[in-house]
């Protein structure tokens, strides 16, 4: 009951502060308007390379980060949006300039290149606006300089819109602040009245709706459950749990390799088959009779919240993709998390669920060395499409081995016995460990590789202690895991050479469509690469951290109540947000946030307890999941409905947590 | 119980026999397009039909014998012109196929675009039977046909096609019957695989389990819920459950019109419904249940009917704005909590009040703001005489099925007895005024299944004294509604300055219901009046204006069968998507061939379990009855789409016969 007020508080405070950047938003955008809180208009954000990008008489110098024009009257186009359409409003953020202010022209071109308009300008230090004329549709401006032979200017940043921009972090910080005060104020006084109100009946709707979706689940689950996981034996469910987890993970990878994720058409059938071997899973882990469990907890109510929030967002928007998880999820995964703590052991079906994922993984590995070849100077996607994602796939991977390792020398139930079995084990969970940093590292992901190295920090001495406790005892195994890590060491070098010849040797070299291809090497030294080896760069874009903020700014302005269908168009192309909380916003609506966020915390407060206050029986898996989860969703696009098994694990591990709250209550 | 267990062989046959037909049409039909698409069985490109009532409208020198049903040419060049309103306007095709031609001759056909310009001419060489002619590019908007000597003949067909036809309808009854019987052969034998292994094992019957898990699953729901609602009183119960009927009546009446029917729209329509119907649940479930059994052959077709839906839209792409999630979450806990009831009358009471309230707040609104114009065909609350014509045939149930249950009555007050007759005086006065015939085909049969119902009840004392007093007071309604009624709906609105909106259709008195190309053709009307409608319908001799154009559509989509179903209606008359006219057609375009089995079986058991509920005097067992008789009879040629008035009022009355205690299982 204390978690509970602490939670709803919680819940409170955030509501607060969403319900007041939902107002301060909508009071910068001018406009009451819950389809875009903002009311932004068409906006187009310059990318930053065409900021950067050389003309005739505007010469970028890279050290100084600005342009130093060649001439009396220096010119420089810039292509819009990829449309020809009327704008009224363009922004230039001027960040040095050697002389101020400095006039010019703005030149309107049509979608023929043609000129139309020349319109006078003058440019300062800092952000200008320039009001356009409206009545023209265009598709590129210029911007000619006048006297200005050998002045230096630098533009950090340039916007074209329709409507005139009202945001700047200060003032949005104002607004902010009236707002949230007012807006508790009114929430607190709602509780307050409300409590009056209800008098003792606590919760009485929420527990007669959970009440009755368990009672359904019983009678079905009993049914179905008594007649597959009622009818096998221990070993048999456990064997058929991790084939049935393996096979939901290949088929999850594969779904995301070949593109199904973002098709319309073959998203629900993937989803489908996943949210049925989900279900199968449950059936198989039915041991007796289903009893009712506690949901009211914050974790059950925050998963059943941001599910619920996700199909119930299709009543407002109409989507073809994004609530296709949600449906599945909260179906599947609620039965799946009912029967998971229905279970005497749920740490078993997370044991599966980890030997599943080694099974994937090392299978992942083989095809990697058969059909993904390491190109060089670009980042290595592995079996997935992106860096990122196999950046995110190492991190999941290296919990899962120091969690066996974990589990292993604490001398827990279900390990492996017997001097051949532990060796082998050994081998097996230390190269695993070893190619879960490979991968990362040949990902080039920054914040994956950070995540990698804080969880082994906190994680691997831990280990030694518990090897050196238990190699006391028995000092065979110490020269398991030393025999183990030098076999890892060979199978690493193995792979390491053969994900860079083997494919090529035997042409089978696999590229996706729609891959994301990636290089570190920027301006300069990709010129220099490209001119010695000009197929190799073909399609591979820089990584630029600069442009994430422009992204997020394009995202954050969109967002509204119930979301959109697609994602934004920045740059001209659709381009994902980078960003978990952005994405499900975007996606579902700025209150998707409140459970989403809520889910997070608490998989965080749940997993300390886990890991922290079960002595004997400490399990940090949960911990740094969510942890890592957490730290993906602040710059990486970690919302891979059904296409990544981070994303299903993290949601899935609360099963455990399900049961460990049913428990103290 | 060991009835229960006991198979029951003719709906096992009547299964395989249904499925076997239909097995039987796919193959042949994939076998005769010579392709396997599980999206179109018969994959034979696109095809548009000029609509046969275009054929009747006279040109130059060009004359359509109305009595010989031929067309006479005069003179040379006699030509007629009609239009192609396809949505596709690229054909590959052009088959004319011609009857009575008295002598073979060349033919000129002038082929029109978009501004009326002609794009190229073709000459053809015609006779009896298919003439097949191969088209230029170009997209055409008309044709004409030139004949160039005086002749006579008859044309049978005009269609554009995008492939050419290779093969013969003749080759299709034969390889029908053979699959059919290749199909026959290969149950038997699996039949007799199935007996030889389970000849030896004990068999332990499991039939029906599942439908008890389903029923204790909504039985618990419905405790939890139903406890909120125990402490309200029985007539506030009444009251609000009479509140939510109006609620589910008016929503799919008003939506369309208030707003357009938008997906987002049509998604909060079903969760308003599912939320009235939940909550007519929850106030009806009784703390003593009574016992509900649902292991009956129409509770099995109703589930697998709309898990079937459940899979095609899925498959479709439909989300939330599919009517099986209302259906499974909603109309069957509705279902469960009525069978549970006590007194089950209560809920049916309830459920015709609102139908017939409804209909009165109607009437004063027609008397007041719909005037009756003579010469046109009434479309009362309606844009569409027929939907106003099917809905007074469903309210038309209500009213009966009070009647019913009134003219039984020792104690019956006078004022009931005058709202029902007015009622039903009144249905008849609207329903002649719409001259719509197959809502009054399904009226006429509502009151023969009324006439039967009342034959066990005819020598009680009250029942006779009910029933004079019922005839007395029709006579006073029939020159009520037949004077005042009139006058008002002729007067009324005319002194309230009230008119038809420009864009509803009023088809004229006589005209067919799709007739819109009679219309165009400038085919008059020479019958005015129901009578004369059904008489000339009847006496016309030919297939078109017997059914109104419906059975061009009706081939349209049966030649469009598949095995998911379509998202939408297919393009017919006119290159306008329509709905099928027949709820069988339109089920199985909406949701595949195969959904037929269950929906046929489904309908079958309602009237089974209709007519038993008449003959074992249940409380307002005629109410079911009529329910089922007025959807079927009407879903033979009208459209009776999800959550219309017949829709909604037969799958409500489904619920009434859901427990069928001591049924055989199969």
């Amino acid at each position: 009951m204390e978690e509970n007020r602490k939670f709803h508080i919680f819940l409170l405070l955030f509501a607060g502060a969403l319900i007041s950047v939902m107002l301060t938003m909508m009071r910068l955008g001018g406009s009451i308007n819950f389809q875009e809180f903002m009311s932004a208009g068409r906006v187009y954000d310059f990318e930053p390379w065409e900021l950067q990008r050389n003309s005739k008489n505007w010469i970028y110098e890279k050290e100084n980060k600005g342009y130093r024009l060649s001439k009396e009257k220096a010119q420089k186009k810039f292509l819009l949006d990829g449309s020809v359409q009327t704008w009224d409003f363009l922004y230039v953020t001027v960040g040095e300039l050697s002389k101020e202010p400095v006039d010019g022209v703005l030149k309107y071109y049509d979608g023929e290149g043609k000129k139309l308009l020349e319109q006078p300008i003058s440019l300062s230090l800092g952000k200008n606006m320039i009001q356009m004329d409206s009545s023209l549709p265009i598709s590129m401006i210029g911007i000619r300089l006048s006297d200005v032979q050998g002045e230096f200017i630098s533009i950090t940043r340039m916007q074209i819109r329709t409507t005139p921009s009202w945001f700047t972090p200060r003032h949005f910080c104002s607004l902010f602040a009236v707002a949230f005060a007012g807006v508790m104020a009114m929430l607190f006084c709602l509780a307050f009245v409300l409590r009056r109100f209800r008098g003792g009946r606590k919760g009485n709707a929420v527990w007669i709706i959970l009440e009755s979706i368990q009672s359904g689940m019983n009678v079905i689950g009993d049914f179905l459950g008594s007649r597959l996981g009622g009818r096998l034996y221990q070993q048999q469910r456990d064997s058929l749990r991790s084939f049935l987890f393996s096979v939901l993970f290949v088929w999850m990878i594969f779904g995301n390799a070949a593109g199904w994720l973002g098709s319309a058409a073959m998203c629900r059938y993937h989803t489908l088959v996943c949210a049925l071997l989900l279900l199968f899973i449950s059936l198989v882990s039915w041991e007796a009779p289903l009893q009712h469990q506690f949901w009211r907890g914050p974790i059950m109510k925050s998963w059943l919240g941001i599910w619920l929030g996700v199909v119930l967002c299709d009543l407002f928007t109409i989507r073809q993709l994004e609530s296709i998880a949600g449906y599945a999820m909260l179906f599947a995964g609620s039965i799946f998390l009912y029967f998971c703590q229905n279970m005497e052991r749920p740490e078993r079906l997370l044991l599966n669920m980890m030997q599943g994922l080694e099974a994937t993984f090392f299978l992942g590995i083989v095809y990697c060395m058969i059909f993904r070849m390491k190109k060089p100077a670009v980042e290595y996607n592995g079996v997935f499409k992106s860096p990122e994602e196999l950046a995110m796939y190492a991190v999941l991977m290296e919990i899962v081995f120091l969690t066996r390792m974990d589990w292993f020398l604490s001398g827990r139930k279900d390990q492996p016995v017997g001097r051949t079995g532990r060796f082998l084990f050994c081998v097996k969970v230390v190269t695993g460990g070893a190619l879960s940093l490979f991968l990362v590292l040949r990902s080039g992901h920054t914040v994956g590789i950070a995540i990698f190295a804080v969880i082994g920090i906190f994680y691997i001495p831990n280990l030694l202690k518990k090897l050196y406790n238990m190699a006391r005892k028995c000092r065979i195994l110490f020269v398991d895991v030393i025999a183990a890590a030098i076999l890892a060491y060979a199978f690493t070098g193995i792979v390491f050479v053969g994900i860079k010849y083997i494919p090529g040797i035997l042409g089978m070299d696999l590229n996706y469509k729609n891959e994301l291809l990636l290089t570190g090497l920027m301006g300069e030294e990709r010129e220099l690469y490209r001119l010695q080896y000009p197929m190799d760069l073909y399609g591979v874009q820089t990584k630029e951290a600069e442009k994430l903020p422009i992204i997020w700014q394009n995202y954050g302005r969109r967002l509204n109540l119930f979301g959109h269908e697609g994602r934004c168009i920045v740059f001209r192309r659709v381009i994902q947000p980078y960003n978990g909380y952005l994405d499900m916003a975007y996606r579902h609506g700025i209150f998707i946030l409140l459970p989403y966020v809520a889910f997070q915390v608490m998989v965080i407060v749940l997993g300390i307890r886990c890991a922290v206050f079960k002595r004997g029986r400490s399990n940090f898996f949960l911990l740094f999941l969510g942890t890592a989860y957490l730290c993906f969703s602040f710059c990486a696009n970690v919302e891979i409905s059904w296409g990544h098994p981070l994303w299903l694990c993290y949601y899935l591990s609360i099963g455990l947590l399900g049961k460990i709250e049913s428990e103290k209550t | 119980m060991q009835k229960m267990n006991r198979p029951n062989k003719g709906l096992t046959f009547a299964i395989l026999l249904i499925t076997g037909i239909l097995i039987s049409w796919m193959l042949t039909a994939m076998q005769l397009a010579g392709s396997v698409n599980w999206w179109c069985f018969l994959d034979i490109g696109s095809v548009y039909d000029i609509s046969s009532g275009y054929y009747r409208q006279p040109g130059i020198r060009w004359i359509y014998n109305d009595e010989e049903k031929i067309i006479q040419t005069e003179g040379e060049e006699a030509s007629c012109y009609y239009h192609v309103n396809s949505g596709q306007k690229n054909w590959n095709y052009l088959y004319l196929t011609l009857a009575g031609l008295d002598r073979g001759s060349q033919w000129k056909i002038e082929f029109y675009g978009q501004d009326g310009e002609i794009i190229f001419t073709r000459s053809l060489d015609v006779q009896n039977g298919r003439n097949i002619l191969q088209l230029q590019e170009g997209e055409i908007y008309g044709i004409k046909i030139i004949v160039n000597s005086p002749s006579s003949f008859s044309i049978g067909r005009i269609e554009f096609r995008e492939k050419e036809q290779n093969f013969s309808w003749s080759q299709a009854p034969w390889m029908f019957v053979r699959v059919l019987v290749y199909y026959f052969l290969s149950v038997f034998i699996l039949t007799g695989f199935l007996w030889y292994y389970r000849r030896a094992k004990p068999h332990i019957s499991r039939r029906g389990t599942w439908t008890l898990a389903v029923q204790e699953a909504y039985a618990r729901m419905l405790e939890c819920y139903g406890q909120l609602f125990q402490g309200i009183s029985q007539p506030a119960k009444a009251g609000l459950r009479k509140l939510c009927f109006m609620i589910i009546l008016l929503t799919p009446y008003i939506t369309p019109m208030a707003w357009q029917s938008t997906l987002i729209v049509v998604r909060r329509e079903l969760l308003l419904l599912a939320a009235c119907l939940l909550l007519i649940a929850f106030l009806s479930w009784d703390k003593g249940r009574q016992k509900v059994d649902w292991r009956n052959p129409l509770v099995h077709a109703w589930f697998v009917l709309w898990l079937m839906i459940l899979v095609s839209d899925f498959v479709l792409g439909r989300a939330l704005q599919s009517v099986s999630i209302l259906m499974m979450g909603a109309m069957a806990p509705l279902y469960m909590s009525w069978g549970t009831m006590k007194r089950p009358e209560r809920l049916t009471r309830d459920f015709t009040a609102s139908l017939r309230y409804l209909y009165w707040a109607g009437s004063v609104y027609c008397l007041f703001f719909r005037p009756f114009v003579p010469g046109y065909r009434y479309t009362g609350i309606y844009g569409n005489s027929n939907l106003f014509a099917g809905y007074l045939a469903t309210v038309n149930v209500a009213f009966l099925a009070s009647l019913s249950e009134n003219l039984g009555r020792e104690k019956l007050k006078n004022r009931v007895l005058a709202e029902n007759v007015l009622g039903l005086v009144s249905i008849w006065g609207f329903l002649k005024m719409t001259e719509s015939v197959t809502s009054l085909v399904a009226y006429v049969l509502e009151w023969i299944v009324f006439l039967w119902g009342q034959f066990p009840a005819e020598k009680r004392r009250s029942y006779q004294r009910n029933l004079k007093k019922a005839l007395v007071i029709s006579v006073v309604c029939i020159s009520l509604v037949g004077i005042s009624g009139k006058w008002c709906l002729s007067n009324m609105p005319k002194i309230w300055e009230m008119q038809f909106k420009e864009q509803e259709w009023q088809p004229l008195t006589g005209e067919n219901s799709l007739s819109m190309v009679a219309a165009a053709a400038g085919h008059s009307a020479s019958a005015s009046g129901l009578s004369e409608r059904l008489c000339q319908k009847v006496t016309s001799g030919e297939w078109y204006d017997l059914f109104a154009g419906r059975d061009e559509i009706w081939r349209i989509y049966i030649c469009n069968w598949n095995l998911f179903g379509h998202y939408g209606n297919l393009e017919s008359l006119d290159g306008k998507a329509a709905h099928a006219h027949n709820a069988l057609l339109q089920m199985i375009n909406d949701h595949g061939l195969f959904i037929a089995v269950p929906f046929l079986i489904m309908l079958y058991y309602s009237l089974k379990y209709g007519i038993k509920a008449v003959v074992v005097k249940k409380k307002f067992g005629l109410f079911f009855l009529l329910a089922v008789v007025n959807y079927v009879v009407q879903g033979l040629a009208e459209n009776t789409p999800y959550l219309s008035y017949s829709w909604l009022v037969c799958y409500i009355a489904l619920g009434g016969l859901f427990s069928q205690p001591g049924e055989a299982e199969a």
